[in-house]
């Protein structure tokens, strides 16, 4: 897959919750232009095409929707979340916060900072794939993207 | 009737019995500080017949080493004769014949005469009033509190040693003075109105109920502190008594306390919080494995995965109503009004959906309307309502009870069943974390639901409690303050 065809960016540091959530995709045939990234640099490196990305990666290709978890080392996913949220170029891409944080400080910062939607993983895994499932035919499917 | 005038015999009599007549000694002296007159009093107060006495010099009745500046002030009050009493705020003192030095209290008047001017001197016996004083300020001395005693204008007329020790004046420095020199300077002009207030109001009181004092040093710092103020009628008019009790001890075992709860609120959540990850993946790949290998298991396989998959689901439930409990701790309460019937109501029919409990038969008497954190509040009444159904679900008619009556001056609620009951022996524990009184297998449950409803209940600043007999169903009760 071409980093120029990406349809989801999926940012996510724990390896297990990466390995349902794709292959919950997958099941429902919406991880063929997924690309997953393991924290918050390689996020910005692949949303901003700088970094290992600068060489491959178009900015003017952007994906359908950016998954970010929130607590990741290095840089969080809040402060990528500013970034892109800051630059003209990026602002429009939709971003689906996915954390397993219920805490409230967390819900009004994202959607403060131009987040577009929160979701809590639950822990049961029923519920999870059923939110992993839902968001994929969502922002895939349904959601008319930025032009 | 016709009037005569009085022969000056007979006026001389008639004074002299007035003399006797008065209540105090009554000593009478020419303006050379001679002893003219004296009356009965006297010589049972000091012990000398009135021969001994008429002639002599009036500093007999006085200590020896008063004597000059006695003759002096007795020269001052002859050039400026006027009724008022001696040695105004001093401590009076006479000597008897035995030599015996007593405190007195002495009053002095003018008598202008046809031999000139006379000085009539009322002494009073004070050895009892003192005694009374001394007793008063033993007492006063021995009261564990700081107390400052102030008069109606707020002057400080009386304190003890306490209040010399918490406030480092010595007791020269405030007797005297405003009760405002012990006050923060930005509150002094709104304490002279409160003391103000307090003189139309007086009543024994706590001072600034719900509201941190701080009182302030000598050395100008402040410190916390409780008082209680309580008016004392006496014939110069109202003295209001104030004890002040230091209280920075107890407030920084709270800021203690309090920070070390915070702490391991904040501790349980990050624990419970990190532990979801972890456990999700564990659920998360059980079920992979449940759902896509299940054909190529045994029965024992299949059998181990399933108890794998309960055992987390256990665990989740446990962290999510740890969580609840920690975010409890945290939250603030917001009270408004909420209508008890219709919120029971409703949860019944959000337990129960549909049909499926209508075997259960609900008396519900008339409730109270009450002032609550809506949403904690709701969760009480889903936990009780929730046990209730619950443990009296294996009953053939089970009947759940739901009323209130008045309870110590609050407003208390309760919830009974006819289900299994508890053994009142373990009661204490049905109200903690963790604590179960029945097993797993008996009845589901993680054992934080009635701790979570005690906490709930408490910073409503109400009670909980309950009782029960096995087999004979359990109630529950809960208060909550009418205001």
């Amino acid at each position: 897959m071409s980093p120029n065809s990406v349809d989801v960016l999926f940012v996510e540091d724990n390896i297990s919750d990466a390995e349902l959530t794709i292959r919950e995709m997958k099941k429902h045939n919406l991880a063929n232009n997924l690309f997953h990234v393991k924290d918050g640099e390689e996020a910005l490196d692949f949303i901003f095409a700088t970094g290992k990305f600068a060489a491959i990666r178009d900015v003017s290709y952007p994906p359908k929707v950016i998954l970010l978890d929130i607590q990741m080392p290095k840089v969080n996913g809040i402060e990528v979340l500013k970034k892109m949220k800051a630059d003209p170029n990026t602002k429009s891409i939709p971003v689906v916060i996915l954390t397993s944080s219920k805490e409230s400080p967390d819900i009004e910062k994202c959607y403060g900072l131009g987040a577009n939607s929160y979701i809590v993983k639950p822990v049961n895994f029923e519920g999870f794939a059923e939110a992993i499932r839902n968001l994929g035919f969502y922002w895939l499917l349904l959601n008319q993207p930025p032009t | 009737m016709e009037i005569k005038p009085i022969q000056p015999l007979k006026e001389q009599g008639i004074f002299k019995a007035l003399l006797d007549a008065a209540p105090d000694a009554t000593v009478i002296v020419d303006r050379n500080g001679r002893v003219q007159m004296v009356n009965k009093q006297t010589e049972n107060l000091f012990g000398y017949v009135r021969e001994e006495l008429i002639g002599q010099p009036v500093e007999i009745f006085i200590p020896r080493a008063l004597w000059l500046a006695h003759e002096q002030h007795r020269k001052n009050f002859g050039k400026e004769p006027r009724v008022r009493s001696m040695g105004a705020g001093l401590e009076l003192e006479a000597v008897k014949k035995d030599g015996t030095k007593f405190p007195v209290e002495i009053s002095l008047s003018p008598l202008q005469t046809e031999e000139g001017l006379l000085i009539s001197a009322s002494i009073r016996d004070i050895t009892q009033r003192k005694k009374s004083e001394q007793k008063f300020k033993a007492l006063l001395d021995a009261a564990p509190d700081a107390t400052v005693i102030v008069n109606e204008d707020g002057i400080i007329e009386m304190i003890n040693h306490q209040t010399e020790n918490l406030f480092g004046y010595s007791r020269e420095e405030m007797i005297g003075r405003p009760v405002e020199i012990l006050i923060p300077g930005e509150l002094r002009s709104k304490h002279v109105h409160h003391r103000e207030g307090f003189a139309k109001e007086a009543r024994v009181r706590t001072m600034g109920e719900g509201i941190s004092l701080n009182a302030v040093k000598k050395n100008g710092s402040r410190f916390p502190v409780e008082i209680s103020l309580s008016p004392i009628q006496t014939e110069e008019g109202m003295l209001v008594s104030a004890s002040v009790r230091d209280i920075t001890l107890r407030k920084n075992l709270e800021n203690d306390l309090k920070r070390t709860n915070e702490e391991l609120e904040a501790f349980t959540y990050s624990v419970s919080h990190d532990l979801r990850a972890p456990l999700r993946g564990i659920i998360g790949f059980t079920a992979i494995l449940e759902e896509e290998y299940s054909n190529k298991f045994d029965d024992e396989a299949r059998r181990i995965t399933s108890v794998i998959k309960n055992n987390t689901l256990k665990m989740g439930h446990l962290i999510d109503d740890l969580l609840t409990f920690s975010h409890m701790g945290r939250q603030d309460i917001e009270k408004t009004s909420v209508d008890t019937r219709i919120m029971i109501d409703e949860i019944i029919k959000e337990l129960i959906p549909n049909n499926v409990g209508l075997y259960i038969d609900w008396h519900i008497h008339p409730l109270p309307g009450i002032n609550a954190d809506i949403s904690t509040i709701r969760q009480v009444w889903v936990n009780f309502i929730s046990n209730a159904i619950k443990y009296s679900g294996n009953k053939k008619h089970p009947l759940i009870e739901i009323g209130s009556f008045h309870h110590e001056g609050q407003i208390a609620f309760f919830i009974k069943d006819n289900g299994v009951g508890f053994d009142e022996k373990y009661k204490d524990k049905l109200f903690k974390v963790f604590q179960r009184l029945h097993r797993a297998e008996e009845f589901e449950g993680t054992g934080i639901g009635l701790a979570l409803v005690e906490k709930i209940v408490s910073k409503h600043g109400g009670k909980v409690w309950a009782t029960g007999e096995v087999d004979q169903g359990a109630s529950f009760y809960f208060s909550l303050p009418s205001e």
